[in-house]
């Protein structure tokens, strides 16, 4: 007879175990999300000469988001009578979903990814992120409503334009280190950062980064002060969470992605013995560094027009993508002989 | 006349004027624990000094919201000025027109009530109310200022 012993279960796949529910998996997301967005609020009004959320919990709002997340579990959830309420319903469910696989492949230390993908990861990657736009505009399909059908248009419009220059531009990280593996990727950035060999790559990532993750200058799908909310107009309560966890882990993916192909990923001094530990913990900084740099860029410059955004996708940003890939070629194989 | 910036300078001058903010204060505060002192011009409720006042009514004359009556006061030879707050627009009129300077404008603005009759004030009520009766978390009150730096706040302790 089969006799199944969850402890003894857990014990042998705990690694496992923990490394899906708690980090980097869900857990980590939760925490990040919830994190990004007090973050944002409060050093935003910072560069806004404002204060941000004060009054929950007693330093700094901390307790703000906590009390927003559980807001809108309360609310009600409202389908629109001509929506298609089972896809506009399974959406809320499925979309955050993707960020959450994207995360998976990113390494935290030399052993510890969830999925390695036997040295495909960045292919898998990108392969995975492309379902993202899709399931994008069949949410503003579903909910049969001119804001969320435009704004699904203008995500369609803004993926194309953004993503094309960022896996051309990785492609120029791809040929630099002549592997697809996320973690040989980071290991040859033990000396040298790929930044400085792949500067103009970068600039074209960083860009079209921001296109992928939907903030200013490129939140046009999300226009808040012209769409309402954009595709996601029509969400309400616990969807409408879905709907922004989706968006936050996307954002997290994205930029976890940037700091392993062009800042080292977990590489750093070593501070903590555990290599785990001490990886995770130059990830950590890493990341909120870079998020930091993303928030004041935000802050910065106004919205583009969708028709600006898209030329300088598809005239500026794919020209620079497709010659970093010629000039990474060159310097590899001619100058340095194949060696880098 | 200033020349067009560059393409550089266009992307990274904003960033400087971001990055300034920095150093600034915030110019917003907590507002029932912190508090903006008026400043002397500003028109909150308003004070009767029935010491002064000669019962001449030309400020119930003059009110073109119709928020001033006239009512007598036990002990005293003349009827006094009443106020509606909730009819007055604070336009300031009957202060310019008392001849005898007796009304005068406080910074208080804090007068809101649950019933409309908390906004009216009989003459012996128009005296200047403690601000910290009406705030009852205020912990501190400020004065603004602008240094290089950007404007900033002094902040003077009400109560602990």
């Amino acid at each position: 007879m089969f006799e199944f012993d969850l402890l003894k279960f857990i014990k042998v796949n705990f690694l496992i175990f923990f490394k899906i529910s708690v980090f980097p998996g869900l857990g980590f997301i939760f925490g990040f999300v919830i994190f990004a967005v007090w973050y944002q609020r409060k050093y935003l009004a910072r560069l806004m000469l404002r204060m941000g959320p004060v009054h929950c919990g007693k330093k700094l709002g901390w307790l703000q988001l906590i009390a927003d997340a559980l807001k809108l579990l309360t609310k009600e959830l409202i389908v629109p009578e001509a929506a298609h309420k089972e896809l506009f319903i399974a959406l809320s469910i499925l979309l955050p979903v993707i960020p959450g696989a994207m995360i998976g492949l990113i390494p935290f230390a030399q052993d510890f990814v969830i999925y390695s993908a036997q040295g495909y990861g960045l292919l898998l990657f990108f392969a995975i992120s492309t379902l993202f736009p899709v399931l994008g505009i069949l949410r503003g399909w579903a909910a049969n409503n001119k804001f969320t059908v435009i704004g699904a248009f203008r995500n369609i419009y803004m993926d194309i334009a953004g993503e094309i220059p960022v896996i051309l531009s990785a492609a120029g990280v791809m040929v630099w280190a002549g592997t697809y593996d996320l973690i040989k990727i980071v290991e040859l950035q033990k000396n040298i950062w790929f930044i400085f060999p792949q500067i103009l790559g970068f600039i074209v990532f960083f860009i079209g980064y921001l296109g992928m993750i939907e903030k200013v200058p490129f939140d046009i799908p999300t226009a808040e002060s012209e769409l309402v909310y954009g595709p996601n107009t029509e969400y309400t309560g616990a969807m409408f969470l879905n709907m922004m966890l989706s968006d936050y882990a996307n954002m997290l993916a994205w930029t976890l992605l940037m700091i392993t192909l062009y800042f080292g990923g977990y590489n750093g001094p070593i501070i903590f013995s555990n290599l785990i530990i001490n990886g995770s913990f130059w990830m950590l900084v890493k990341l909120l560094i870079a998020i930091t740099i993303m928030f004041t860029v935000l802050i910065t410059y106004a919205r583009l027009r969708i028709d600006q955004a898209v030329r300088i996708g598809w005239n500026y940003l794919l020209p620079l993508a497709l010659l970093n890939i010629f000039l990474t070629i060159f310097l590899k194989y001619l100058l340095l002989g194949g060696a880098v | 006349m200033g020349s067009t910036p560059g393409f550089l300078s266009r992307i990274f001058k904003p960033f400087y004027h971001v990055a300034r903010h920095m150093v600034y204060q915030p110019v917003t505060h907590k507002y029932p624990y912190e508090r903006i002192k008026g400043q002397s011009r500003t028109r909150g409720f308003i004070t009767l000094n029935m010491d002064t006042c000669i019962g001449c009514g030309a400020c119930g004359y003059i009110c073109p919201d119709q928020a001033i009556k006239f009512f007598p006061v036990e002990g005293r030879r003349f009827t006094y000025p009443a106020f509606d707050f909730g009819k007055c627009s604070f336009c300031g009129l009957c202060v310019e027109t008392c001849p005898t300077d007796s009304l005068h404008f406080t910074d208080i603005v804090e007068i809101a009530g649950e019933k409309y009759k908390d906004l009216v004030y009989m003459p012996e009520d128009l005296k200047k109310p403690d601000i910290k009766d009406l705030l009852s978390e205020l912990k501190y009150e400020l004065t603004t200022s602008i240094s290089k730096k950007g404007p900033y706040y002094i902040r003077k302790k009400v109560r602990e």
